[in-house]
């Protein structure tokens, strides 16, 4: 009977540590809306949401965030713009093209791909791509939206990658062979059966990488040219809401409304994430439940 | 066989959209490797242009005049130096506070200086030269004899000191021959005038030389104004016969070159002609040339930039001085702690969610509190560190607000790939210990955690690999101090935020790229491992 006991509070205690991400999740949800909330005391929700004008050290100071919304909308737009063509292409070639060993090597560049820090991404933009830029354009820092989403695009190309490749070679075999049977070339088996059959979770990747470009921090900060001004077009310098929080942190009071208002910007940017996050949890049970 | 046209079209069409498949998968090929290529080869090699006021011609016995032996500069061998300017040897001889020669070689090691007595017509001619208009600083430590001054200098780290050229035949090793600077190029004011917005920039030593060859005769030549060029060289007398040798090494001086017979002649004729260029010794333009304008010389400089050095140095003046070896020590117990607080968690709440829970509504609260982790961006992560560990709790900003808020962080991580491992042990295997009376706990302990270890090892190493990339989230829970972390309320910095801070402190892009080096290599490191960890996996579960 003892050891029945003691079996008991193994469990328990393992149920705790299982729920330590829960928790966290919670934690993390509390304190940011916390420290956030109190800022709509002073200003108006739709004056932080939809003014452009940031003067958080100014008298009278203004916290209007549209202008970093923007900044995030049209780096990740222009991301997934060229992620999702190669991304997709890499995936198909992956699961219905290539030969098991370059598949294989391939598999192990992505995830070297996602495994470089996003620093080293800041780097390599700063140094390499904005010269560029700068040359093709003649921006004068080769810094802004397009160096960013650019950086971007390589930095969430491995996310969309792996969910389209695992997501089509989930496709059941009989759908293929029943479309390769009815005389379907191998190209359109895969245009017009497997890619369609598969749609879920590649909509998943895609909205996933979503999510990975509008968190990202560091390699925006280093080449996205950070300043707090409404973007006028694709090599504007701009600045997102990660890139706003990082930034003013460093000189904001403790405990001042500026302070607030970054955690303010940090609910906004966890709103966000938590809609894509779900939409992604929809999509792959979706997905999954098309398999059974 | 009958092909209809239409078969054909499609056929091409075909074709091309594999083709394009094709050229995307090579392109993310070409990316990824460029990234990694570009980011070692910049962190191994540096090449930069640096101006100097004086040009790139190295000598190791220097002549100061006909009646006093040529003199030869010696530096402690740990000292990392090829050259000093002229300029740079009067400063480490006269500054008022003891220098470090972290300017000249990136070393955080002082200066010091040693003379040999005074009263001898060698060392007044000597100390005169290195003084310039200043005096020698008061820390300047005398060596009684030529040979006391090469055993003292041996023997004192970031020592320099001088002796006379005969004295340095048998120098051995024991010290290192430092060798100085001292030609600078001197113009007539009308060679750098501004002409349609457009002034020359500075020369290179090869384009002087070709000046001074005849080879050049128009400043338009070198990205100057439409103006001939006319080169005057200083007296043929002994020191300068140094220029002459170096820059004219056959003797033949070309009939567009003029000679002058006297330093004051020579300074005369380049004040006083347009499109004048001279070469002369650094220190007597200073102190006899006054109102010559010294034009500077681009030198291009490039090496090794990831050395032995970098690694094992600890760092000074913020990264742009030492190495970085606190900071990969710091990383490492970064690392270390991190997934002390992790592992625990992750893998037993793992166990709990495959091995105990029944599939039901608490399985998929868990499972979706998992994956919304997962997607929680790093800056997230640290304004919560930021509010909770470090005010709240009063952690502080430092090593274990950052630990914790990693652990947080890296935890989905491990959680999934272990789940995944535990998933592909064999039912089998969990049936057969029970059935031979194991409980449950002894099942999960000795079966299938043993079965699944390669599997949550590679989740580690997962782990390992996101918290040497972070930075957003350390940024404002381990601070920036770069020194070894000495406890758990101590700031610190790992190699990421090193990376970040010395290049939005614009230190050394040169550094930067070094440290980015060391970065990517843990990284090859982690995927190479993995990649092994994944294989054996296969193995074991084809078997």
């Amino acid at each position: 009977m003892k050891s029945k006991r003691f079996e008991k509070v193994i469990e328990s205690t393992f149920l705790i540590f299982a729920s330590v991400s829960v928790l966290s999740v919670i934690f993390i949800t509390f304190f940011i809306v916390s420290e956030g909330l109190p800022l709509f005391k002073y200003i108006g929700f739709f004056d932080f949401l939809l003014s452009s004008d940031w003067k958080p050290t100014a008298d009278p100071p203004s916290f209007g965030i549209l202008a970093f919304i923007v900044g995030s909308f049209w780096v990740t737009f222009g991301a997934l713009l060229m992620a999702v063509p190669v991304g997709l292409a890499v995936g198909i070639f992956m699961a219905e093209m290539s030969t098991p060993k370059s598949a294989r090597i391939i598999r192990s560049g992505v995830e070297l791909l996602a495994g470089i820090p996003s620093v080293i991404y800041g780097l390599f933009g700063f140094f390499f791509i904005a010269p560029i830029i700068r040359g093709l354009f003649g921006s004068p820092t080769g810094l802004g939206i397009l160096t960013a989403a650019i950086v971007l695009a390589i930095m969430v190309l491995p996310t969309i990658i792996n969910i389209t490749e695992s997501s089509l070679r989930a496709v059941p075999q009989d759908l293929k062979e029943g479309s390769l049977a009815l005389g379907a070339t191998h190209w359109q088996t895969i245009v017009h059966t497997i890619v369609p059959a598969a749609r879920s979770g590649i909509i998943a990747g895609i909205v996933l990488g979503i999510g990975r470009a509008v968190g990202e921090t560091m390699a925006v900060l280093m080449v996205a040219g950070n300043s707090p001004i409404m973007p006028k077009g694709p090599l504007s310098h701009v600045r997102t809401l990660t890139m706003n929080i990082v930034t003013d942190l460093k000189y904001a009071g403790v405990g001042s409304l500026h302070e607030t208002s970054l955690f303010t910007t940090g609910i906004i940017l966890f709103i966000f994430i938590m809609i894509t996050s779900l939409t992604v949890q929809v999509y792959l049970k979706r997905s999954i439940e098309k398999e059974m | 066989m009958i092909i209809s046209a239409h078969t054909k079209k499609t056929k091409r069409q075909e074709q091309i959209a594999k083709g394009f498949i094709w050229f995307f998968v090579i392109f993310t090929i070409i990316i990824l490797a460029w990234i990694v290529l570009y980011v070692l080869f910049r962190g191994f090699y540096f090449r930069n242009e640096v101006n100097y006021d004086v040009n790139d011609m190295k000598e190791q016995q220097i002549i100061l005049n006909e009646d006093v032996e040529p003199v030869v500069f010696i530096v402690h061998p740990g000292v990392r130096l090829d050259d000093l300017t002229m300029q740079e040897l009067r400063t480490i001889y006269t500054k008022a506070r003891k220098e470090k020669w972290g300017p000249y070689t990136q070393q955080d090691l002082r200066v010091e200086t040693f003379v040999l007595p005074p009263g001898t017509a060698f060392t007044d001619t000597v100390n005169g030269f290195i003084e310039g208009p200043e005096e020698i600083n008061k820390f300047a430590t005398t060596a009684a004899d030529p040979q006391s001054m090469i055993g003292k200098v041996s023997s004192t780290r970031g020592a320099i000191g001088y002796i006379p050229a005969s004295a340095a035949e048998d120098i051995g090793k024991k010290v290192k021959i430092a060798s100085i600077r001292r030609i600078s190029a001197v113009v007539h004011p009308s060679v750098k005038e501004i002409v349609n917005n457009v002034q020359m920039q500075e020369l290179t030593p090869e384009q002087l030389e070709d000046i001074f060859r005849g080879e050049i005769e128009n400043w338009r030549e070198v990205g100057g104004i439409d103006l001939p060029v006319r080169p005057i060289l200083p007296p043929k007398s002994l020191p300068y016969s140094v220029i002459h040798e170096k820059i004219l090494p056959d003797g033949f001086i070309p009939e567009e070159v003029r000679q002058t017979d006297t330093l004051e002649e020579f300074c005369e004729a380049i004040k006083t002609t347009p499109g004048a260029v001279g070469l002369c010794f650094y220190n007597n333009i200073i102190e006899t040339g006054e109102g010559l304008h010294i034009e500077e010389i681009r030198r291009v400089e490039s090496g090794m930039n990831l050395t032995i050095h970098y690694l094992i140095e600890a760092p000074a003046r913020s990264g742009a001085w030492g190495g970085i070896s606190t900071i990969i020590i710091n990383t490492f117990f970064l690392i270390l702690f991190t997934l002390l607080f992790s592992t625990p968690i992750g893998v037993l709440g793992a166990i709990y969610l495959v091995e105990y829970a029944r599939q039901g509504r608490l399985v998929k609260i868990l499972r979706l509190g998992t994956e919304t982790l997962a997607g929680i961006p790093s800056i997230v992560f640290g304004l919560f560190g930021s509010i909770f560990f470090v005010n709240m709790l009063g952690l502080g900003i430092g090593f274990i607000s950052a630990t914790l808020t990693v652990t947080m962080m890296i935890l989905p991580t491990i959680i999934r790939t272990t789940e995944e491992a535990l998933k592909a042990v064999p039912i089998s295997f969990r049936e057969g210990s029970l059935a031979l009376g194991a409980t449950k706990l002894q099942t999960i302990a000795r079966v299938v955690i043993p079965a699944a270890s390669p599997g949550i090892l590679t989740g580690i190493i997962l782990a390992v690999g996101r918290t040497v990339g972070e930075t957003a989230v350390l940024i404002y829970t381990l601070g920036s101090n770069y020194e070894l972390v000495r406890g758990p309320s101590s700031s610190a910095r790992v190699l990421s935020l090193h990376l970040y801070n010395m290049f939005a402190e614009a230190i050394s892009f040169d550094r930067t790229f070094a440290t980015g080096a060391i970065l990517i290599f843990i990284v090859l490191l982690v995927n190479y491992s993995t990649t092994k960890m994944i294989g054996r996996m296969n193995r074991m579960a084809g078997k």
